[in-house]
């Protein structure tokens, strides 16, 4: 919401809006963190191990209900109560340790789900004026704990956007300083503000829009030429210039007609008293064409117009900077501390995987398919996602924070499974790094499934021998068994999916 | 040989001959990363989009002597 465009009823609840915004953020971030564990719960008869589980489903369903209606009705509904789950021991007892674990994640989902539903729910009566909010949310844990520093870490776009923008605009005012062309200082006025919106979506294509108003813009001009200067009075003048704005939306379409509309407003300048003159408006035709393929000119020269190529870099980039990840949460497991610069390049890498998943989606939109048959955008659909699933998986190891010190007993035979387990993922990222395609476990399932399976044995038999198993730290155990198990299954997803692509094609050079 | 170039009046606007040479310069390029493309010489470029360039220069030059002499 831009800052004073809301009323004034609008503006007394904006923190509400903006918690509400927050929370609904978290509340799907936790909705995939579920998604991405649900074939964990195949072989399990969940709803028996938590007897609450459909009755709390059935208050979710209310408690949703209820925020609509709140919201269409401006009815007063009491605060939800709120849900503790327990679990039928029986029924527990008799899982695997596994099973166990992914049970124990789920349930702290679930509270999850609770509590920020109950959020979402008091920010709804807050926003429609039924309850008054004393309390200030608590804010995440990691928005506490995060150095200031860490917020002026730049994104890489970013920061490539800015440095192309910047070069643009010299080289227009270059252009101006040098040889004062038609246009003048236009030259680096438009440079600059094309550079910046294609600083901002790099993905865009501006060879269509600079080949549209290449051509649209003469068709105005010659009923600027022709046409215009016999008309006289008002009258004459609205009604024509109603036909051509309606033709212009009625005839074109995409981008030729947005080009249209803005050629027409270009070329048929009202002035008082009206002149009509062939210099100039040829001179601005001229100038807009060339500044528009001059931009296009440099984009294309930092690469940005072959979209593969930005796809396979972004794709290595994510691999390196996930390897990173790893090898860091290994480190932080032997409980070695984190000096400024490692928190700096942490968050660099946390940022980068974050990020480059949904970047690589965005461009990979942008990949013309008439120079890659063999690539089908459905292949590159089902990339991005097991990529975003990594991410997830990531996401999740990292939000365990599991630290383990012991350097004897069960737990200390935990911890080398865990670090066995977590060197074989950083051999595949490092591997992906490099090539994005190449085949894991020599590309047979097989392998990656008794690699898998051997990791787990180790691990279940590690669990067992846990003198205590009501120990507090077994709890996060469960945590970090279920994240490498869902990163796992990411990117087994990952290997499985990419040999069936043909990113050999993207890799040859083209003209683009 | 006259080789001093003149501008090309369009209506009263003074365009250069080397950017009407630019321009033809360009589309040839165009063309011909076309055939580079479909006959796959291209994959044995480093940079394509500094060799378009560079293929856009060299035309342009020979287009705006060839415009010189005539």
């Amino acid at each position: 919401m831009t800052e004073g465009s809301e009323s004034y009823e609008v503006s007394e609840v904006r923190p509400a809006y903006e918690r509400f915004m927050e929370i609904s953020n978290a509340l799907a971030d936790v909705q995939n963190r579920i998604e991405f564990h649900i074939e964990d719960f195949d072989k399990t008869d969940i709803f028996s191990v938590i007897p609450e589980l459909a009755a709390f489903f059935q208050d979710l369903e209310e408690r949703f209900k209820a925020m609509q209606h709140m919201i269409s009705t401006d009815e007063r509904f009491e605060p939800p109560e709120s849900w503790s789950f327990t679990i039928n021991k029986d029924a527990f007892a008799k899982l695997s340790q596994f099973e166990k674990a992914s049970v124990e994640t789920g349930i702290q989902n679930l509270r999850l789900i609770e509590q920020y539903t109950s959020e979402m729910y008091i920010c709804i009566m807050e926003i429609t004026g039924n309850v008054k909010l004393t309390a200030k949310p608590t804010p995440s844990p990691e928005a506490t704990t995060k150095d200031w520093y860490l917020n002026l870490i730049p994104y890489s776009e970013g920061l490539r956007g800015g440095i192309y923008a910047g070069f643009a605009v010299f080289l227009g005012f270059c252009i101006y300083y040098f040889f004062n062309p038609i246009g003048h200082s236009g030259w680096f006025q438009l440079t600059a503000s094309l550079a910046l919106i294609i600083a901002a979506s790099p993905q865009v294509r501006i060879a269509p829009v600079a080949k549209a108003i290449a051509m649209v813009f003469p068709f105005y001009m010659l009923i600027y030429i022709f046409i215009l200067p016999h008309l006289s009075g008002g009258l004459q003048f609205f009604i024509f210039m109603f036909l051509l704005m309606f033709s212009t939306r009625f005839l074109f379409s995409g981008v030729v007609q947005a080009m249209g509309g803005l050629a027409l407003v270009m070329v048929i300048s009202i002035k008082n008293p009206q002149v009509f003159s062939f210099v100039g408006v040829f001179g601005a035709y001229v100038f807009t064409v060339t500044a528009i393929y001059f931009v296009y000119a440099v984009t294309y020269l930092v690469g940005a117009a072959r979209p593969e190529k930005q796809v396979l870099r972004f794709t290595r980039r994510y691999f390196k900077s996930a390897k990173y990840l790893l090898a860091q949460l290994a480190n932080t497991q032997e409980g070695r501390e984190l000096g400024v610069m490692d928190k700096i390049r942490l968050t660099w890498h946390r940022n980068q995987v974050n990020n480059l998943a949904g970047r690589i989606s965005i461009w990979s939109k942008a990949i013309d398919h008439k120079l890659f048959p063999n690539v089908t955008p459905e292949q590159i659909g089902t990339l991005t996602e097991s990529l975003q699933l990594i991410t997830l998986g990531v996401d999740e190891l990292f939000a365990s924070k599991y630290n383990y010190s012991e350097s004897s007993g069960p737990e200390h035979d935990l911890r080398i499974d865990l670090e066995e387990w977590n060197r074989g993922l950083q051999e595949v990222f490092n591997d992906w790094s490099i090539a994005p395609d190449k085949p894991w476990k020599e590309g047979k399932q097989e392998n990656i499934k008794t690699w898998l399976e051997t990791l787990e044995t180790k691990m279940q038999k590690s669990v067992n021998n846990i003198a205590d198993p009501t120990n507090v730290k077994l709890d996060h155990f469960y945590n970090i068994l279920v994240s490498y198990r869902g990163l796992t299954s990411a990117v087994a997803n990952y290997a499985r999916i990419v040999p069936g692509i043909d990113l050999q094609s993207w890799k040859e050079e083209k003209f683009s | 040989m006259n080789l001093v170039h003149h501008e090309l009046n369009i209506g009263g606007v003074y365009i250069p001959p080397l950017f009407l040479a630019a321009i033809i310069g360009v589309i040839m390029a165009i063309y011909t990363a076309k055939l580079l493309n479909r006959y796959r010489l291209s994959k044995y470029l480093f940079y394509p989009p500094l060799v378009f360039l560079a293929i856009a220069a060299i035309y342009t030059v020979l287009l705006d002597y060839v415009i010189g002499i005539f």
